[in-house]
């Protein structure tokens, strides 16, 4: 017995240099683990921003052996040159034009499932199969459902004519008279046809990212309104609803917004950056300059200002959320 | 309050929602239709849904030398074999498989380790390795593509599986995923398998990795839709190589090389390049919304 | 200020029955309070009340009109959420002013922009926050209303839940066990508040809870229900003293009623576990239960009677002002609890066989149906 007292009396004594030992194969594993995500990450993500800075100062072509150091001449070219006015032009458009129309019609996509009775299941697989479709296959179908003469779309307005809608539509009659929109061909009409591709892939990630934010509204929140007097739909909505998907409205803002700067693949595709370049968007300048053309020094330009962009929306949402909508 | 809703606004919501499905729809149903058609129905629009399937004669064979009644084909087989013959469609295909898979795998194991040590393990500078990992989750690759694209040729890696694979090799997404989610498995768990005599490493495999399958699923799904839809990068570092073409850069060049007579052929292979995860969708919806949605944890 | 009544109220989802048909008749300016375990439909009823459920039949009238079609808006009453249902992007002020602007704001006025441009709007606002700031002051909470509720202790925001539903000077309060998520001090401390606040205002209260002391502290009359049925509707002491239905001695009162197995002879004499009550129902019965209250057992640390049980101490337990002494009575397998004030209980040691003793005219019968059985008068 009294062996044993005075074994385990002096056993916290005996243990500590043996944690201390313990902990060590611990965190060597440690260094171990985390080693070959460090690397990959300098070495695929960090170092490619850094140069990419470094080549916007030069003139560098991929096979010529030196470069030389220009300053700021590729940023002074991509803000006064038309074809560098023109991308930031069609990129902006597409931005201002896919990130509020696919945010809005995923919000209103959602409220409405969301208040449906039965069926909204139903809605919401077919709203999310462009999300799962090939992006680049899509776009080929649509060019081609697009297509001036063969396509169906045209094929439908045309079988219209004739009908009271061209008596109720100028648009309509004057395509009957003459010919239905080129769509892509079209330097008024190609931009927006590119935007309406974007918005009809992207609202149904939208509409599932409110969809589940709309599950998160405690339903006491609703009740409390009833009783307030929030009678209408609309003073539930300002009241509840809208605040209550902050937060889901503001990562849906900053993932669309950096997902739109991103669009190539129907620009590509369809337009390659035509007509007239009003479809000419960062991603496709910075494919077409730098990587075909082997402009690296503009490319890399572009690169810096496209991320400058994406850094700073994401700072700003960060700091929306914690000053603004986070009420915890 | 749900109750009140009137059997009128109920039929105008669905009114207003089967429109939208409408147009979402629209593309689905001209492709799976033109892949059916023969090309005069294509053009003349007419056929239907399915196409009349009556008996068309391959021009392209009869110009071989062939006898006509040799040439005569059903235009919905005729589409989909062309898809095969006109290009090595199978052969995209195995790459996409090949491509996809090596990606996901190198991330997992990139990643479950490293998400492993950040959450559980005590070392020092563990904070700031979080820290990286927090930043670099700021940079879309794409972003950084032409960068990349100019070190993969300086090391004369264009035109590889390589340079399809290695840019997607590190996911911090997936680092920061998996470690919020290791951060919930009690550390009793962990104690109790050193306990039992598992060093480090198996326990990131044995204890660690088996706890992780349902988040790990959904970052799979995540991961496979975006590579195997993926058109932009392949685009940037296969110039030339056919063989190592991924099923949309397929396409694409199918699209480039046609003079408008092979549509039916075409939206084919748009419909076998598309169909596997819609249908892996349309079977377990729930997960794919989930593992596609999953950046919306951030 | 009104009186409310309910009629026949029932509720069903789908064939499941959770409301069988209740009558209650609420007087103008009483504390009623609905009490059971949960899922007995007490929240339900409290909601059909306030018009967020539509019973399956029956009618509610408030003041005499029934209500049955109104808005819950337009029914004039407040309630109290347990989880409190603040709005998380307003501020105190700007929640208490919710309820007011919706009544009092035409759809116009409570536009973004063009509201501000309404003529009048102003001197309505101005009574608004006149309203807060007296509801503000009432319940001390003045120095919160630029906060916002994630800002706010369980406490405070307990007290602007209340404040929400004071402002607008409803018929009644409805309240959904409004102290749930309080820790236990906090708890006591808001019943004390929340009778005096039902003084002072002497308005209708409706307060729904599963706590039998919350019940007990703080209503005028209280139902108690189970299963969707009312087994009771009385003043607290009644309900204590005197219930009508095992399942209600049961749940009212802590520690829980003692209930021990008896029977009653041909000529109704009881007998519980052995000895004789001096009491008789009107026949023979086989299956009785006797409850009697640990407060009605008199301890006899000495030596026992004819009319007391043996009974062997496991588990005292202190309460610092009594001792509940938890035991065995006659050596079988019901477990008995009976209070001793603390000098008493100073005799007894853990083991020991001492006797308790009904104290004559507490015990009561309640037969297998659960119901109480009345004895006969001695």
């Amino acid at each position: 017995m009294a062996v044993d007292v005075a074994a385990s009396s002096a056993l916290p004594v005996a243990v500590q240099p043996a944690r201390r030992r313990a902990l060590a194969p611990a965190s060597l594993a440690g260094y171990a683990f985390v080693a070959p995500a460090i690397l990959l990450m300098l070495v695929i993500l960090v170092a490619p921003v850094l140069i990419a800075a470094a080549l916007s100062f030069t003139d560098y072509s991929l096979g010529n052996p030196g470069f030389d150091w220009v300053g700021t001449d590729n940023y002074e070219k991509m803000f006064s040159r038309s074809t560098y006015t023109k991308m930031l032009t069609a990129s902006a458009t597409y931005v201002l034009v896919v990130v509020p129309a696919s945010i809005g019609l995923g919000l209103g996509a959602a409220l409405l499932i969301n208040s449906l009775k039965r069926f909204g299941d139903f809605y919401k697989t077919i709203y999310f199969l462009p999300v799962m479709a090939a992006l680049l296959a899509m776009a080929i179908v649509w060019e081609f459902s697009l297509h001036p003469t063969v396509g169906i779309v045209n094929q439908t307005l045309e079988s219209g004519c004739g009908t009271f809608l061209e008596q109720i539509s100028d648009w309509y009659a004057a395509g009957c008279a003459r010919n239905f929109p080129l769509w892509f061909g079209d330097r008024d009409y190609a931009i927006w046809t590119i935007c309406f591709i974007g918005i009809w892939q992207g609202f149904g990630f939208n509409m599932v990212l409110y969809l589940a934010g709309l599950t998160g509204v405690p339903r006491e929140l609703y009740q409390a309104a009833a009783i307030d007097g929030a009678d209408s739909a609309w003073d539930r909505f300002r009241l509840v609803t809208w605040p209550m998907l902050g937060p889901t409205t503001v990562f849906v803002l900053t993932i669309t917004t950096i997902r739109s700067f991103q669009v190539f693949d129907t620009v590509e595709a369809i337009t390659g950056g035509g007509p007239s370049k009003t479809t000419y968007v960062m991603m496709f300048a910075i494919y077409e300059k730098a990587i075909k053309h082997n402009l690296i020094g503009i490319g890399a330009a572009i690169t810096v200002v496209f991320l400058a962009f994406v850094l700073f929306l994401t700072f700003l949402q960060r700091w929306l959320v914690e000053r603004r909508v986070h009420y915890t | 309050m749900t109750g009140h809703a009137s059997p009128f606004s109920e039929a105008l919501k669905h009114a207003v929602l089967i429109i939208g499905a409408l147009i979402v729809i629209l593309p689905f149903y001209v492709m799976v239709s033109y892949s059916l058609k023969a090309p005069h129905e294509i053009e003349t629009n007419t056929g239907g849904f399915f196409g009349a399937q009556e008996q068309m004669v391959d021009e392209y064979c009869v110009k071989l030398g062939n006898a006509r009644e040799d040439c005569l084909e059903t235009p919905a087989i005729f589409n989909y074999t062309q898809a095969f013959k006109k290009a090595p469609l199978l052969r995209y295909l195995a790459n996409g498989v090949i491509v996809t898979a090596s990606i996901f795998l190198i991330q997992a194991l990139v990643a479950l380790p490293c998400a492993y040590a950040l959450a559980k393990l005590k070392f020092w500078g563990r904070d700031m390795v979080f820290g990286m990992v927090l930043v670099c989750l700021l940079i879309p690759v794409h972003a950084i593509a032409l960068p990349l694209y100019i070190m993969l040729a300086k090391l004369g890696l264009t035109n590889t599986y390589a340079s399809l694979v290695v840019p997607w090799t590190i996911s911090v997404f997936g680092i920061f995923l998996m470690r919020q989610f290791f951060k919930t498995v009690p550390d009793d768990l962990i104690d109790a398998a050193r306990m039992d005599g598992m060093n480090e490493f198996s326990i990131v495999w044995k204890v660690m990795l088996p706890t992780a399958i349902p988040a790990l699923l959904a970052f799979a799904i995540f991961s496979v839709v975006a590579h195997w839809n993926d058109y932009f990068w392949p685009r940037v570092v296969i110039t030339g190589d056919r063989d190592l073409y991924t099923p949309p850069l397929g396409l694409r060049e199918f699209r480039g090389g046609s003079d408008g007579s092979d549509w039916g052929a075409m939206m084919a292979t748009a419909m076998i390049i598309v169909t596997p995860l819609i249908v892996a969708f349309l079977m377990a919806q729930k997960r794919f919304i989930e593992g596609i949605t999953l950046t919306g944890m951030k | 200020m009104a009186r409310i009544t309910l009629s026949g109220i029932e509720k069903s989802y789908g064939t499941t029955r959770v409301l069988n048909g209740l009558d209650i008749d609420i007087a103008d300016g009483e504390f009623l309070t609905l009490v059971g375990p949960s899922g007995c439909g007490k929240s339900t009823l409290l909601r059909i009340i306030a018009g967020l459920e539509q019973q399956s039949a029956g009618d509610v009238a408030i003041g005499g009109r029934v209500v049955n079609q109104i808005r819950p808006s337009r029914r004039d009453l407040a309630m109290v959420f347990q989880s409190y249902a603040l709005y998380p992007h307003l501020t105190v002020q700007q929640n208490m002013e919710t309820p007011l602007r919706l009544r009092d704001l035409n759809g116009w006025e409570r536009m973004p922009l063009v509201g501000a441009a309404m003529p009048g709007r102003g001197d309505k606002l101005e009574t608004l926050r006149g309203l807060v700031r007296e509801t503000a002051e009432t319940l001390k909470i003045e120095h919160l209303l630029e906060r916002k509720p994630g800002q706010l202790s369980g406490g405070q925001r307990q007290r602007v839940a209340l404040g929400r539903a004071m402002v607008r000077k409803p018929v009644a309060f409805l309240m959904d066990e409004p102290l749930s998520n309080l820790d236990a001090a906090l708890r006591v401390h808001m019943r004390s508040e929340l009778a005096e606040l039902h003084h002072a205002l002497k308005t209708t209260f409706i307060y729904v809870t599963h706590d039998q002391a919350e019940a007990l502290t703080m209503s005028d009359r209280m139902a108690v229900m189970m299963e969707g049925d009312i087994l009771q509707l009385g003043a607290p002491d009644e309900i204590y003293l005197d219930p009508v239905d095992r399942r209600v001695a049961e749940f009212i009162g802590s520690p829980r009623i003692n209930m021990v197995d008896g029977e009653a002879d041909s000529a109704g004499r009881v007998i519980a576990h052995g000895i004789h009550l001096k009491r008789t129902l009107g026949g023979a019965h086989k299956a009785l239960s006797i409850g009697v209250r640990p407060e009605h057992l008199d301890v006899l640390p000495g030596g026992g009677d004819a009319e007391s049980w043996p009974f062997r101490v496991s588990h005292k337990e202190n309460l610092g002002s009594d001792y509940f002494l938890h035991g065995h009575v006659n050596g079988g397998g019901q477990r008995v609890i009976a209070r001793a004030a603390p000098e008493l209980a100073a005799q007894v040691s853990l083991g020991q066989e001492i006797h308790v003793r009904p104290r004559p005219g507490t015990a009561m019968a309640f037969g297998a149906d659960n119901r109480r059985l009345r004895f006969a008068e001695a």
